[in-house]
């Protein structure tokens, strides 16, 4: 199934995707294939695809959240990007649920530290600064 | 027959429908009892009215194919209609005459069984032209939602009847209906003989009130009344049986309903007291107008029934006396009753919250401004009603219900109408367009949100909580299965056929 989700992502990246309906997709999938998702995104890292991932993980990680590796790799692969608006909300969102999850410290901290970062740097679109500013910090 | 109806043939859903249907019945004659009769208003006092004039019992007894004058006549002649009933049951005729009640014919079922498109078709316009709500649904106290299960299981619905017919099932358990019903409305009657022997006549005294002796005391005839009936020292405690006896009949009635036919039948029966009491009442006082002296006592309901305390009316001829039996039954003359009880103003607020609590979502998307209602959205509440068969089969639709409770439904896609065509999918539809924030800049708040679509392979609208209301929101809970059920209630409310719809829980459990 990890191929299949790969080839997916990558056919959507192309015809084009629906936010919404990627996290559909994420809600009915095995929570255990975020890894793959954030692998799709780690082979060839880009603003666009990290937004899919994350509108993927919104579904993927609904549930209880994911486990310390699959978080360390999404901060890994989005780490450097020069994040739009949009994407730098949708990361916050996906950091903020994540962080509901019974981590290690190592992670917590990072992942916390991000999140952090996101709503300092502000983001150009107004409404999405609104509500990245009204994200709590640590859940 | 209704019951016998859906107790056999109807699906777990929509046996649901009818007894909370019976249930509401039952539930109003206990409110007559919690409340004024005379001082009601609307459809309680129509209700009343209903019971009172005999017209309920008379209805009761129609629905298995006898007249009030039927009971009267087996009281007499029990030996006769028992050997009457057994024949008409072993014969099939009984089970005939539930296909009857419907206006089909065993031949009915197995030509829809082998053309249920044409049938289905065919009762659709019947239905569709109106005629057959006056006559089918009039008739056999069915709804729309039986209608459109029937419309849309037309197989299932044939075969089911047709297995239950032939098997020989549906005879024999209305056979036991029409046993139990007899024994109840023979019991009511013996024991209004026996009131009517001690004096006491039909009367019954019925308090809410935890200080029911107060109440009683302040009814010293009718107090007498009771102790006469019951022998008893206490007539509050008269009263207290009373009541419980009412509170539990709910839940006597619903296993009765499934596992015991002729204990349904029995209770029912029971209820048919003002059909079966003025006539027994008019042959009993033949029987006794050979003892001189006997008193036979009648009252009205209303004028006994609680009143607040301490405020309670001078009663005026509490009791119609006859010294000697009367000749003639007692005439009852019936006022016109309403037969639907009046439609809620708004959702119920207790389903509402149980659908889910406002919310607003994470997802918010700036290509997607502004959002909008679009074109095509229909409101569902139970001041506008909805049928699912105005729904196209071919078309997935969203749905979201709004802080207010209303149910919000638009198809997912409205290319062709020019809406949001700057879109990455033009025309597309969003949750958030069916409760837009302010100024339309981000999604609004709801209480829960998903997707309608129609499985042809189960002949079902599937209702799943596919949404960022129900598993993105602001407060963090995922929607369950209990809220897509509370959205089902919330249809169901509102006219909507949601025994037909099938639920989906696409969430994953948190842990």
């Amino acid at each position: 199934m990890t191929a299949e989700l790969r080839a997916l992502l990558t056919a959507r990246q192309a015809d084009g995707w629906d936010f919404d309906a990627l996290m559909s997709l994420g809600v009915r999938l095995p929570s255990a294939l975020d890894e793959a998702a954030i692998g799709w995104l780690a082979d060839a890292p880009s603003v666009e695809r990290l937004d899919m991932v994350c509108g993927l993980l919104g579904g993927l990680w609904s549930g209880r959240g994911p486990a310390a590796a699959p978080l360390r790799a999404l901060l890994d692969a989005s780490d450097g990007l020069p994040l739009d608006a949009q994407t730098a909300y949708d990361l916050a969102v996906t950091l903020l649920k994540a962080l509901r999850a019974d981590l290690p410290e190592p992670v917590r901290g990072r992942a916390s530290a991000r999140l952090a970062a996101l709503k300092a740097e502000g983001v150009s679109d107004p409404t999405l600064q609104r509500l990245l500013q009204g994200l709590p910090d640590v859940p | 027959m209704r019951r016998r109806r859906a107790y056999t043939l109807f699906t777990p859903a929509a046996r649901e429908i009818m007894l909370h249907r019976t249930l509401a019945l039952l539930a109003a004659l206990f409110a007559l009892t919690l409340s004024a009769p005379a001082q009601a208003q609307g459809f309680f006092s129509d209700l009343y009215d209903y019971w009172s004039s005999g017209d309920m019992g008379e209805d009761m007894f129609n629905a298995v194919g006898v007249s009030g004058d039927d009971v009267v006549y087996a009281i007499d002649n029990p030996d006769e209609v028992w050997e009457a009933v057994k024949e008409d049951v072993s014969s099939g005729a009984a089970g005939e005459r539930i296909l009857n009640t419907v206006g089909l014919t065993p031949e009915d079922v197995v030509y829809a069984i082998d053309n249920p498109g044409e049938v289905a078709d065919a009762v659709y316009q019947d239905w569709a032209s109106g005629d057959m709500g006056g006559r089918l649904l009039g008739s056999v106290g069915l709804t729309g939602a039986d209608l459109a299960y029937l419309i849309d299981n037309p197989g299932d619905f044939g075969q089911g009847m047709l297995d239950e017919i032939t098997s020989g099932r549906a005879g024999d358990r209305l056979g036991q209906f029409g046993i139990g019903l007899y024994e109840g409305g023979e019991e009511v009657v013996t024991e209004t003989v026996y009131m009517v022997a001690d004096g006491a006549a039909t009367l019954y005294i019925v308090s809410a009130y935890d200080d029911y002796q107060s109440v009683l005391n302040g009814y010293e005839p009718s107090s007498m009344l009771v102790q006469a009936y019951k022998r008893s020292d206490d007539p509050g405690e008269t009263t207290r049986q009373l009541i419980n006896g009412f509170a539990e009949l709910p839940g006597q009635f619903r296993d009765a309903m499934w596992n015991n036919p002729r204990q349904a039948g029995h209770i029912v029966g029971s209820f048919a007291v003002p059909i079966a009491t003025p006539k027994a009442l008019s042959a009993a006082n033949k029987a006794l107008s050979k003892a001189p002296g006997l008193r036979v006592l009648t009252t009205d309901l209303r004028q006994l029934t609680p009143c607040a305390l301490g405020k309670c009316p001078v009663i005026q001829d509490l009791t119609a006396v006859v010294e000697s039996a009367p000749r003639a039954p007692v005439k009852v003359t019936p006022k016109p009753r309403r037969t639907k009880p009046p439609p809620l103003d708004g959702p119920d607020p207790v389903v509402m919250e149980q659908v889910g609590k406002p919310s607003g979502t994470f997802t918010q998307r700036a290509t997607e401004v502004p959002y909008r209602r679009p074109p095509e959205v229909t409101t569902i509440n139970p001041s506008k009603p909805f049928k699912l068969s105005k729904l196209d089969k071919k078309t997935d639709y969203l749905w979201v219900v709004d802080e207010n409770g209303n149910v919000l439904i638009a198809p997912e896609h409205q290319a062709l109408s020019g809406y949001a065509p700057h879109r990455p999918t033009p025309g597309v539809v969003k949750h958030g367009d069916l409760t837009p924030g302010p100024d339309g800049a981000t999604r609004g708040i709801a209480r829960a949100g998903g997707e309608l679509k129609w499985n042809p392979e189960s002949n079902q609208w599937v209702l799943n909580n596919a949404s960022s209301y129900s598993f993105n929101r602001h407060d963090l809970v995922l929607g369950t299965v209990e809220n897509l059920k509370a959205v089902r209630q919330l249809l169901e409310s509102s006219g909507v056929e949601a025994g037909a719809i099938q639920l989906k829980n696409v969430i994953k459990p948190q842990s």
